[in-house]
């Protein structure tokens, strides 16, 4: 019994998961992923700035003495 | 209807995108980074492969004056080589002259080593030469 019970929820969830329309895009979404997408520009900013002068410096030393 | 619904509902599960969005940026940055690192490693072996070039050109311009012997040859390309490829790069570069009476010729042997596994060195050989000068 408790089996079926569950199987109709399931099934009840599915029917309303395909019926919902997910269509479009909240402001609060977009603002979200702008702002992890920012998150991860500026972690990589910082690391390339700390960075930046080792590998230029490693370059010249491969190229030169 | 139902089974409409549960071909829809297939379809949707299997063409599911949800995903966590920054990892897959920082992902598509970081292979960026490593596609920026081999097209540096690229323009750098273009780099070397120029001083090799320039240096079998001065070599064998040294070389064939009259007085000059292919030691004189190797010394100019060799000094060309320190002078514009001395660091790491130029370690696996070796060149030899070799005077065969009316021509000096100068080989450069390089092995230019890459800067990730997944891209294999480059292996290469240029050759330079001028007619050699005799005294009167």
């Amino acid at each position: 019994m408790e089996v079926i019970q569950r199987l109709a929820v399931l099934a009840q969830s599915a029917v309303a998961r395909i019926r919902r329309d997910e269509r479009g895009f909240t402001t609060a979404e977009l603002m979200a992923n702008a702002a992890l997408a920012i998150l991860a520009l500026v972690v990589i900013w910082a690391a390339l700035q700390a960075l930046g002068v080792d590998v230029v410096n490693w370059i010249r030393g491969q190229i030169l003495k | 209807m139902i089974l409409v619904d549960a071909r829809r509902c297939a379809r949707r599960l299997l063409r599911e995108e949800a995903g966590f969005l920054t990892a897959q940026f920082v992902l598509a940055v970081a292979l960026s980074f490593v596609f920026l690192v081999l097209v540096a490693n690229l323009i750098v072996w273009q780099y070397a492969r120029g001083v090799l070039r320039s240096a079998v050109d001065e070599g064998v311009r040294t070389g064939s004056r009259a007085t000059a012997t292919p030691a004189d040859c190797e010394t100019r390309a060799r000094a060309v080589l320190g002078d514009l490829l001395g660091g790491a790069l130029g370690h696996d570069v070796s060149v030899t002259c070799t005077d065969s009476g009316n021509q000096i010729v100068a080989t450069a042997n390089a092995r230019l080593q890459s800067w990730l596994p997944l891209m294999p060195d480059w292996s290469f050989q240029i050759t330079g030469s001028d007619v050699k000068e005799h005294r009167p």
